[in-house]
């Protein structure tokens, strides 16, 4: 029935857009193209609703009350978070949520031992909106954000996400009408708050952006164990990459471009497209 | 002495703006009601990242705290590398 027609994975560090200028012009230049380019393979692939996967920053959930993972099933969520308004430089937007989508795989997930947790008053933070922004400058297509619990300890294992990746792709195949992006926003290093931070582990992202493009899913899942995990960095946003490839199924990127802007203090960009 | 108590407390300032002021003007005040040891209070009031690091804060959390109060990053990236 649905079909998977795109596959994203952008970086959502809000310097991005706070602080722009923090940046050489060069890679600014590059940063701005690449986001060019997904919003372009964005707008080509023509997809009903786009699905977002990353880790909430501490806004949403806390170690008060933490799901592993989250669906976003209200009719719209806005964001930025009231937090990071004022700094972002994101323009706030209240985005629709494809619900038929969002409400259809909490259920398809409570019959296939996916427990996810659900919310009706989901707030966007910068991990959401900074890649919108320029993915889907007029924030007007259809999203289904949806939390992987990274940022507190302990998470859900990498085989766990994957399986959730291959549900959601299962979903959209058999009880979904219509064309479905996926985005994975978030770095495979970052070391924000960190020893590390402001340097980045580029063998490391080398590694698994080497997995991917040569179409090894199952090696790259079989790395993001506990402790390459731990060596990602704070951030843990490896496991959101995890889920994106148990969603796209075996694929090879159509495009790969990787930023490392030394003015950044968390982790580098990596900007990616895999088109079906 | 509760590591989530000093971490609410950074998540509640990080998160609610208003409260957040409150805090920079008045932070023993906006800490009291917190169930926290007297090594935490301190460590928290002090600004001492060393300290609160050690004990096991959230890094990514620490780091916003750190912002709030004040703490350069490389003052941060120092008190967090002598742990």
């Amino acid at each position: 029935m649905g079909n998977i027609v795109l596959g994203l994975a952008a970086p959502h560090n809000p310097n991005i857009t706070s602080r722009p200028e923090g940046i050489s012009d060069d890679d600014r230049h590059r940063l701005l193209q690449g986001f060019g380019h997904l919003h372009k393979c964005l707008v080509e692939a023509s997809p009903d609703c786009l699905i977002v996967l990353t880790t909430d920053h501490m806004t949403n959930f806390f170690y008060h009350n933490n799901p592993m993972f989250c669906l976003a099933v209200s009719d719209t969520c806005t964001g930025p978070a009231p937090k990071e308004i004022g700094n972002l430089r994101v323009p706030k937007a209240t985005l629709k949520v494809d619900t038929k989508l969002a409400r259809g795989l909490l259920h398809y997930g409570i019959e296939n031992e996916i427990d996810f947790s659900y919310s009706e008053d989901f707030i966007l933070d910068h991990a959401f909106m900074v890649p919108l922004n320029f993915v889907t400058p007029h924030m007007d297509l259809p999203i289904v954000p949806v939390h992987i619990g990274g940022m507190l300890q302990p998470g859900p294992t990498a085989r766990r996400c994957y399986k959730l990746g291959q549900h959601i792709r299962q979903f959209v195949n058999d009880s979904y009408s219509g064309k479905v992006a996926v985005l994975v926003s978030g770095s495979i290093y970052g070391d924000v708050g960190g020893p590390t931070m402001g340097s980045v582990d580029t063998a490391f992202e080398m590694e698994f952006l080497g997995l991917l493009k040569a179409g090894n899913i199952e090696e790259f899942v079989r790395r993001v164990t506990l402790e390459n995990i731990k060596k990602a960095g704070v951030s843990n946003e490896l496991l959101a990459w995890v889920t994106l490839q148990g969603v796209l199924g075996p694929a090879i990127p159509s495009s790969v471009e990787y930023i490392w802007a030394k003015g950044w203090s968390s982790g580098a960009a990596s900007l990616v497209t895999w088109k079906f | 002495m509760s590591l989530y108590q000093v971490q609410r407390l950074f998540f509640d300032i990080h998160n609610d703006l208003d409260l957040r002021a409150n805090y920079l003007a008045n932070p023993e005040s906006i800490a009291k009601p917190y169930d926290l040891s007297d090594t935490e209070r301190l460590a928290i009031l002090s600004k001492d990242i060393r300290s609160l690091y050690r004990m096991g804060v959230n890094p990514w959390l620490l780091f916003q705290f750190s912002h709030m109060v004040g703490i350069r990053n490389d003052e941060y990236l120092k008190q967090i590398r002598e742990v």
